[in-house]
């Protein structure tokens, strides 16, 4: 990994740091991971820049998608058996994120910057689209556990299994950051529309993909 | 990333699914009166009451309007009473801000408080404060009056205490019968709601998730490891009555009833379920989720 990468935060990602530090303490795996990652690379080494765009800001901020994401991830992680051990999480995490936000958020200059962020999407989805099967399976993956209702709402949100639309938009932002940043551009995510592209995306648009099991080098290279 | 638009396409008007998260699931500012000296005196300012009205009536701003007080509260041979106002009383009676005087009927005899000079002095120097006191006051006066017997009478009746001449395994009894109809009533609310196809899917989980906590809280008031009658009995009316709220959201959202309707419903449901959350922790019968 290069020294002063960007590194653009994906939802999950600010959930489970968030919710790393919920007390008592939940022991998940990916939670330290995350927290071990973001420690890692921020540090003089590889004094990498992790950035929070405004998309997914406006997702953490918005009760309705973090209470969502937070009770998915206590049902199929936590396998958690009361429910509304759910709602106690959602609470403390809600009360800790804004911190977060205020040290990660995108900076204005930044976004000014990568504005016009939205003319890569057709580009995006022709590049997804050759790729049917793999969508397709990972459609079926994130609605095997779901109830015919949620399945449903999550079939709309992706036309042509293609990733939700706040995933492409935000592949969008990191290529156009790619343009101006002087060292590589990541995106840190634990979303298979995006980790079951590790290779891809790269050979693509030159935007690389960080994920939560990936190995941390010793040492940044130039 | 997360989810961005939950809305289903529906043929039909569709109503639950026109209110925010929010509406559904938030915490809710109670009404606190943190002040123990200003609502002590804001009380005694209507008039002169005896040692039951006193605790009668705090009990019943914290039970019935839902408002937190800094005050605990207890069963005693009497009804709800409160250590931390008997304690506040004999200070105020030390500092000479009240008078006690004992009234002899024929066959008891009553301490009667009253404010004294200084006592109407802290009233008038926080005026303000002790006129918003007195506003959550009145009315509890105006609905269950100031009758010290009819006020025992009603705690008894509604929040489910012993009395003397109830057999405390027949307390128990009618406890349990009451809890275990609460859990069926629940049942039906989950099952009814699981079945209403005009709500986002956070907001539906987010219920059943309040629901669920509730029913957790109904069986730690069943088992009644250590709680005490007044606490466990707030405890069923306010579940009974979070549950009936929510029985008549779904048959109005059933029905296609009035929106601002529900829309009232959702902040009593929501305001109750704090109260629940709240008394539960500070009376250290169950945790809280806020």
């Amino acid at each position: 990994m290069k020294k002063e990468s960007l590194i653009l935060m994906d939802t999950n990602i600010c959930i489970y740091r968030t919710l790393a530090y919920v007390q008592p303490k939940i022991y998940r795996d990916e939670l330290d991971k995350v927290t071990n990652k973001i420690n890692s690379l921020s540090n003089n080494n590889f004094q990498c820049k992790f950035v929070i765009s405004d998309l997914v800001v406006s997702e953490l901020r918005d009760d309705k998608i973090l209470f969502w994401e937070i009770s998915n991830f206590c049902i199929a992680r936590l396998h958690i058996r009361n429910r509304y051990e759910s709602l106690r999480i959602f609470n403390e995490a809600k009360k800790s994120m804004e911190k977060f936000i205020s040290k990660y958020g995108i900076e204005n200059s930044l976004y000014e910057k990568i504005k016009e962020y939205h003319l890569n999407l057709d580009n995006i989805n022709q590049f997804y689209l050759k790729f049917p099967a793999k969508l397709q399976n990972l459609t079926k993956l994130k609605i095997s556990n779901m109830n015919p209702r949620q399945k449903q709402v999550k079939i709309n949100q992706r036309p042509n299994n293609l990733p939700e639309e706040s995933d492409r938009k935000l592949l969008g932002q990191a290529i156009e950051i790619k343009k101006i940043h002087h060292s590589d551009v990541y995106i840190f995510s634990n979303d298979g529309d995006f980790t079951e592209f590790i290779k891809e995306i790269p050979t693509e648009f030159n935007v690389h993909i960080l994920n939560v099991d990936d190995i941390v080098p010793s040492y940044a290279t130039p | 990333m997360g989810v961005n638009e939950f809305s289903y396409i529906l043929n039909k008007e569709q109503m639950l699914s026109n209110f925010s998260f929010n509406d559904f699931f938030s915490e809710y500012n109670l009404k606190t009166i943190d002040n123990k000296d200003l609502f002590l005196a804001a009380l005694l300012s209507f008039k002169k009451l005896n040692t039951t009205q006193i605790h009668k009536l705090s009990f019943l701003t914290f039970a019935e309007e839902k408002i937190i007080i800094p005050f605990e509260f207890i069963k005693m041979p009497h009804g709800p009473f409160s250590k931390d106002m008997g304690e506040l009383l004999k200070d105020f009676s030390k500092r000479g801000l009240i008078t006690m005087n004992e009234e002899t009927h024929r066959d008891w005899k009553e301490n009667i408080w009253e404010l004294s000079d200084s006592g109407q002095m802290l009233v008038s120097t926080n005026k303000l404060k002790i006129d918003k006191i007195k506003k959550e006051l009145e009315k509890i006066i105006e609905a269950y009056g100031v009758n010290a017997a009819a006020l025992e009478r009603y705690c008894y009746n509604n929040y489910l205490l012993k009395s003397a001449n109830e057999k405390p395994q027949d307390y128990e009894a009618r406890i349990k019968t009451n809890i275990d109809n609460l859990q069926i009533i629940l049942t039906n609310r989950i099952r009814d709601l699981e079945n209403i196809e005009d709500i986002d899917e956070p907001c539906r989980v987010a219920i059943l998730a309040c629901f669920d906590y509730i029913d957790n809280l109904l069986k730690v008031l069943f088992s009644n490891v250590g709680i005490d009658q007044v606490i466990r009995g707030v405890l069923i009316k306010k579940a009974e009555n979070y549950i009936n709220v929510w029985g008549e959201i779904i048959r109005l959202a059933n029905d296609n009833g009035e929106k601002a309707k529900i829309k009232d419903l959702l902040r009593d449901s929501k305001e109750l379920f704090n109260f629940i959350n709240l008394s539960s922790k500070s009376y250290g019968v169950f945790e809280s989720v806020f």
